[in-house]
């Protein structure tokens, strides 16, 4: 082997190596752009709520500076709500019942002293607008946090997990965005679909009387031949979900219904048709569990039957405004709804509950 | 309305057109350059450029196809009275089971029935 051939492979083993750690730096650096890129879709998301919250409060905040409102919503999409312990999980679904009724209430009557021209309906979906913008801005910190944390310990591995959650989390960013618009105007969403069921129902049968027993919860109960049919749903047309469970324990004080039917929203599954009607058994309410497990509760202790009535949507179609699939598969919900309590015997009742946010729906 | 805020991706279709263009026009020119001098070097950048623009011209098609279905929002009417419905564009103050327009037919109230998002037909 002479001088000449020896150099040359000691350069190519050089090249090599050189050309290996190269790869490796262009791969996190890609990967990083990419992040980046991700992260900007997110944070302009985020301000575009934010924006729109400001504006919509604004529209209501009579001789209020601008300014102090503007500090004031930035100062309520920083705050958090902290989940009880688990460490002794007895009693958890009270204490967790409890923190969020203080957090809504406290964010609800925060948000009414900034917009005092505003009526309750429309201060429930200014609530709604700062919840969304508080919820883009959580995500985007806790994104911006790992982001930053792998840049700085060029953690090849942090990015890659990162840059492969992204897509999904941009579906999720723009699901929640999409509600923005809806809320804005008041108009009902792809959530709403359960309570326009029950407003239909109402609509079709008359309602012998109608009561609020729970705040932001109207139980209706309807003027049905032979059985006693009670609707429950979120008061509307502000932007809540109500609190079915509370709502169900009061009609079932009063009477034993033979069944429980909620309606709500389901996600699709890819391949699936949006408004498609599925049954089901069991508590159809999703979110913290709070009122599922409240639900549950009563129809065990109480041995009442439990159906659910789902309508297939996509997590985007959920939280935008409704389109014309979804409006047809609550035209179909309410059907089968009707199928369900015309199989009950005479003389019977039942609780039909139109799970979701009632935005845009009034009762 | 718009049922998201992510620009249309239809967009990119002049840069594309600009991008095969060039490229096509750069293979051309080194593949001459070939046929003049029998350089080898040119053979090869003109197949490196060529194989740019077969990409370019997949992703270009791959775009040109993308369906974009436009929606927009809309109000149903159904008139009380007599049944009948329409639907039309939604209004700003649209709210659900109002009275909003006289029905065409009878002249009574009609309901708004539905807001919803429709596809745009064309």
């Amino acid at each position: 082997m002479n001088g000449d051939t020896t150099t040359n492979m000691l350069l190519l083993i050089i090249a090599l190596f050189a050309l290996l750690f190269l790869m490796q730096e262009l791969q996190i650096y890609r990967i990083i752009t990419e992040v980046e890129n991700y992260l900007g879709i997110i944070r302009a998301a985020r301000e575009r709520a934010l924006h729109a919250a400001k504006e919509q409060v604004r529209k209501y905040s009579k001789s209020l500076d601008p300014e102090y409102v503007s500090r004031r919503i930035d100062k309520l999409i920083e705050t958090r709500i902290i989940a009880p312990t688990s460490l002794d999980p007895f009693g958890i679904v009270r204490k967790l019942k409890h923190v969020l009724s203080v957090g809504e209430r406290t964010l609800e009557s925060e948000v009414a002293s900034l917009a005092p021209a505003a009526s309750p309906y429309e201060v429930q979906n200014l609530v709604v607008l700062v919840d969304i913008a508080r919820s883009l801005n959580e995500v985007y910190k806790l994104l911006n946090h790992y982001y930053l944390v792998a840049r700085r310990f060029k953690s090849l591995w942090l990015l890659m997990q990162l840059s492969a959650a992204m897509p999904f989390i941009i579906e999720e960013v723009r699901a929640v965005e999409g509600a923005v618009e809806a809320f804005r105007r008041s108009i009902p969403i792809g959530d709403s679909a359960g309570p326009l069921v029950a407003a239909f129902l109402m609509r079709k049968y008359g309602v012998q009387y109608l009561v609020e027993p729970v705040k932001d919860t109207i139980v209706a109960k309807l003027a049905y031949s032979g059985k006693d049919i009670y609707v429950v749903k979120g008061k509307g047309p502000g932007g809540n979900t109500g609190h079915y469970d509370d709502a169900v324990a009061w009609v079932v004080q009063r009477t034993k219904p033979a069944v429980i039917i909620t309606v709500d929203a389901a996600l699709r599954y890819e391949g699936e048709v949006s408004g498609e009607v599925v049954h089901g058994f069991g508590v159809a309410i999703g979110g913290t569990g709070v009122e599922k497990y409240g639900i549950e509760e009563i129809a065990t202790k109480h041995s009442i039957p439990l159906y659910a009535v789902l309508i297939k949507m996509t997590e985007v179609e959920a939280l935008s405004a409704m389109t014309e699939e979804v409006y047809r598969g609550v035209k179909e919900g309410v059907t089968v709804v009707e199928e369900l309590l015309a199989s009950l015997p005479d003389g019977s009742s039942a609780i039909v509950v139109g799970v979701g946010n009632t935005v845009g729906v009034p009762p | 309305m718009s049922t998201g805020s992510a620009p249309h991706p239809k967009r990119w279709i002049p840069t594309y057109i600009v991008l095969l263009a060039s490229l096509l026009i750069l293979a051309a020119a080194l593949a001459l350059q070939y046929l003049r001098t029998g350089s080898d070097s040119y053979l090869v950048s003109a197949a490196f450029v060529a194989v740019i623009a077969v990409y370019t011209a997949w992703s270009f098609a791959r775009l040109i196809t993308l369906k974009v279905t436009p929606r927009s929002l809309m109000t149903l009417l159904k008139c009380p009275s007599c049944g009948h419905e329409v639907v039309r564009r939604y209004r700003e103050g649209d709210m659900l089971f109002s009275e909003l327009d006289a029905c065409p037919k009878c002249g009574s109230k009609m309901v708004a029935e539905g807001i919803f998002l429709k596809e745009e037909k064309h």
